[in-house]
């Protein structure tokens, strides 16, 4: 049970007890969660047939807020490519967009414009701070919290298009940012509650109390309305006057943990996430499917993952199905429209991605003199007349996994453990590629390392084999890298069928590596192992050939689990090997620690 | 059984595509150890194959340096089967000045040897003995500083003109040795090309290449010798005054030379940098 479930009661009891105006319409005790009333509420709602942006045009449009010297709001048009309008603003809030309306803050009034030019038609006075604003196309909502701390009051305010007051609620309890709806106003309270307003008169129609989580995220759409929490997702409908999860449609993702910090939407209760923030390039984007009584649907079984500059499309189970990296700046807005993902740069970049494949199905660039702070993305519905390439998975997850950002170092242990899941050379050889580059952090190293050796993939054997061809050379300061590392993933190939051709290549390579006087005693040990794994016995010769000639070496003799290791591999050969050992078991010039392991190799 | 190690040893040599390429080796008659002239045979193979390293290391030296292949023989069996390094490092140099195309297979078995001394001891006298140009080479880029400067020494002494990038490159790290070679093999050419190292290479190291040239009384035409000098008079460094005095005692009075007057006044006007 959620804090403010059980706090929220008292503290509305005693804002009550302190005494409000008749104005108040929220109330702790109502008659909520009925379902005959919600049943009617719902009824009087009117919805679109079909997925389809909010705003008159009806065309795909982003309303940007461009920060910088110069604050604008531009409207653009993602379907034509090109700018509708831009306008000087100093946005300092989220976009609401709804018919000929769009509306946000800016300055220290919510002004109203008009769709088609941008131009002002009204301006509303602030009574307090802005907790939210909406609009439904016909009216503008407005949640302000005035009062003082000790007295606080939570007004919400509608106005018609040109800025007449047309009704006012105000509570004791805190409000949330409100969405509007066909009719309806959905009106958070508490957390606990969504109070469904008439959206002409602002009376109560009837009330939703959730039982199993708070209400503190709301969407809408042309065909739906859904609230929630950060736990997961309820569709408005007859069901929810259920107000729990088991007798709601409700969905809830599974996703990987290091994703599990993105959100389905935005807190209406939170005052920074009134404007645009870095809570918007860490969202679950989503959509759902009607369903007559089942269970909640996501679109298309899949959902995807904004973080930053990436997006991951998943099940809704969490298992990954692709990736997207945006280059160089981040997104800083994002949407799922339904056919694709829209997402905004913070340098105007806007591109659409296929929502099944992550492609990138159409992009175009906002003519923008300043960086994009965020934006609102009315695109339900829009399917660009491009099918873009499905983007190379691997390829996709590798350039995540190689970002040079340091805040992305969970993603890149998510990119690197999702590619170790995938098949092929390449993913070998992205990987491969982590663990040689210097660059790439310890944690992220070890992981990639860890992935490589448990994959055993045999058709990254050539990969790994390439890996050991870097040579050491003093004059131009060439060290191989991550030898440790391949031996042991060719090492561990040794328990899989590899060609013929492939382990007689990798056998070369592993010699002429662990060998090379250059090569340190550690990962000559490795590449010494792995040799032993892949050869199956047919690097004894040379085995037998390196033992003989070090074995009065105290350099070698000090690297002990190399000389156990190869006196084991010669001695579990034939009686002419074992003779070999048998000898430097017993010859008075082989160092002590050589004999000794020699003579342990032959012990039955 | 010790034939069988020397074939295991061998065969690597056959088998490695990593090592150098040996004259081949005639089929090894199994030839009796005998004992000629001062060195005793007998004990020293006695020693070799003992546990005792410095008696082993000093029976290495006298067998290896004995002019008589046969002596080597013993050397060669321990060669084959493994010793301790100090008792290769003695046996290898001993063989510098004596090897057979006999001797080569085994010493070519540890030119890459993992133990720098060993492997610089068996560069020498591989490369003393047969000149393997493209085993010259490689040993400049080896991450060991003796086995780099046994490689810089072959290549000045073979005039190796192909391992003169390389040499330039460890010039400018700052590596004697491969000025000592370029200093061996330059030409007039080479020479201006050393000389425009100046300000990249050390001029220690510089003033060594550009000194070993001027020591060379053959070196010349007298431009490059004058060019030469007038380069060490702007290093910094006793290393160029060594240079410059060293020139002045090996070049004639007469004819009277401008690159030797040019030094003596160089000498003279940084009488105090000493």
């Amino acid at each position: 049970m959620s804090l403010a479930r059980v706090f929220a009661p008292v503290a509305l009891a005693a804002v009550l007890a302190a005494g409000c105006g008749p104005k108040t319409v929220y109330g702790l005790s109502s008659d909520d969660n009925n379902a005959e009333r919600l049943g009617a509420a719902l009824a009087k709602r009117t919805v679109a047939k079909a997925d389809a942006p909010l705003n008159a045009l009806g065309k795909p449009l982003v309303f940007a807020a461009v920060g910088g010297a110069k604050k604008q709001l531009v409207a653009f048009d993602a379907g034509a490519g090109s700018a509708l309008w831009t306008v000087d603003a100093d946005v300092q809030s989220r976009v609401a967009v709804a018919g000929e309306l769009v509306v946000a803050k800016e300055a220290g009034a919510v002004v109203v414009r008009k769709l088609a030019d941008g131009s002002v038609r009204a301006k509303l006075a602030l009574a307090g701070d802005l907790v939210g604003v909406t609009t439904d196309g016909e009216r503008v909502y407005v949640v302000t919290q005035a009062g003082t701390s000790a007295k606080p009051v939570w007004s919400l305010i509608a106005y018609s298009g040109d800025g007449s007051q047309l009704w006012q609620n105000d509570s004791p309890g805190a409000l949330g940012a409100p969405v509007a709806q066909g009719g309806l106003v959905l009106s958070p309270f508490l957390k606990q509650w969504l109070a469904v307003l008439d959206a002409r008169t602002g009376a109560q129609l009837t009330r939703v109390r959730g039982l199993d989580e708070e209400i503190s995220e709301l969407r809408v759409t042309a065909t739906a309305a859904f609230f929630g929490s950060k736990s997961g997702v309820f569709r408005l409908d007859d069901k929810a006057a259920t107000g729990s999860r088991a007798g709601s449609t409700y969905g809830t993702v599974t996703l990987p943990k290091e994703l599990a910090t993105a959100d389905y939407g935005h807190d209406a209760f939170d005052p920074v996430q009134a404007g645009y923030s870095a809570f918007d390039r860490r969202r679950i984007l989503w959509r759902a499917d009607p369903t007559a009584d089942g269970p909640f649907r996501w679109s298309d079984d899949l959902i995807a993952v904004h973080f930053f500059r990436f997006v991951f499309g998943l099940t809704p189970a969490g298992e990954f199905r692709w990736a997207y990296s945006h280059p160089r700046v981040e997104l800083v807005a994002s949407e799922h429209a339904g056919p694709v993902i829209v997402a905004v740069a913070g340098d105007g970049t806007l591109v659409a991605l296929d929502a099944a494949t992550g492609a990138v199905r159409a992009s175009a660039k906002l003519e923008v003199g300043g960086p994009v702070l965020g934006a609102t993305i009315d695109c339900d519905g829009w399917a660009p007349s491009g099918a873009g390439e499905a983007p190379s998975t691997v390829t996709a997850l590798a350039t995540i996994a190689r970002d040079r950002d340091a805040r992305f170092e969970a993603i890149k242990q998510y990119a690197v453990a999702t590619m170790a899941k995938l098949e092929g050379a390449d993913v070998t050889r992205d990987l491969v590629a982590l663990v040689v580059d210097p660059r790439t952090p310890a944690k992220l190293h070890d992981t990639v390392a860890d992935l490589l050796v448990a994959r055993k993939d045999p058709t990254g054997l050539p990969a790994l084999i390439d890996a050991l061809a870097v040579r050491p050379d003093f004059l131009t300061n060439t060290q191989p890298v991550g030898l440790i590392e391949v031996g042991r993933a060719i090492g561990a190939l040794g328990a899989v069928s590899v060609p013929e051709a492939e382990q007689a290549r990798a056998m070369a390579a592993l010699e002429q590596q662990a060998f090379d006087p250059a090569t340190a005693a550690p990962a000559r040990l490795e590449l010494v192992r792995a040799l032993i794994a892949i050869g199956h016995g047919r690097e004894r010769g040379r085995l037998k050939a390196e033992l003989v000639q070090y074995r009065a070496d105290p350099g070698f003799a000090a690297e002990a689990d190399l000389v156990v290791a190869m006196t084991a591999a010669v001695a579990a050969g034939g009686p002419e090997d074992r003779e070999v050992v048998r000898w430097i078991a017993a010859d008075a010039r082989s160092h002590p620690a050589v004999a000794a392991a020699a003579q342990a190799a032959l012990a039955p | 059984m010790r034939k069988l190690l020397v074939a295991i040893l061998f065969g690597l040599v056959a088998t490695a595509s990593a090592q150098p390429a040996p004259p081949a080796r005639p089929a090894a008659p199994a030839r009796p150890v005998r004992a000629k002239g001062k060195v005793d045979v007998a004990k020293a193979t006695a020693a070799l194959r003992g546990a005792d390293v410095a008696a082993a290391a000093k029976a290495a030296a006298e067998l290896g340096g004995s002019p008589d292949p046969a002596h080597h023989e013993p050397l060669l069996d321990a060669l084959a089967t493994g010793v301790h390094p100090d008792v290769l490092v003695a046996g290898l140099t001993a063989l510098t000045g004596t090897a057979t195309k006999t001797d080569l297979q085994a010493i070519g078995t540890y030119v890459r040897y993992r133990n720098g001394a060993v492997r610089a001891a068996a560069l020498r006298a591989f490369s003393k003995s047969i000149g393997d140009p493209a085993l010259v080479i490689e040993s400049l880029s080896v991450f060991d500083a003796p086995v780099r400067a046994a490689a810089a020494e072959a290549a000045g002494r073979m005039k190796l003109t192909a391992a003169v990038p390389a040499l330039l490159v460890l010039l400018d790290k700052g590596e004697a040795p491969a000025a000592l070679a370029l200093g061996a093999m330059a030409d007039e050419a080479l020479a201006r090309t050393v000389a425009e190292h100046l300000g990249v290479a050390p001029d220690a190291t510089l003033a060594i290449a550009l000194g070993a040239m001027l020591a060379r009384p053959e070196f010349g035409p007298e431009t490059i010798r004058v060019d030469l000098v007038r380069t060490l008079s702007k290093l910094s460094g006793v290393e160029a005054l060594d240079a410059l005095e060293g020139y002045v005692k090996i070049a004639p009075e007469n004819p009277p030379r401008q690159s030797r007057r040019e030094a003596e006044a160089v000498l003279k006007a940084r009488q105090g940098d000493r």
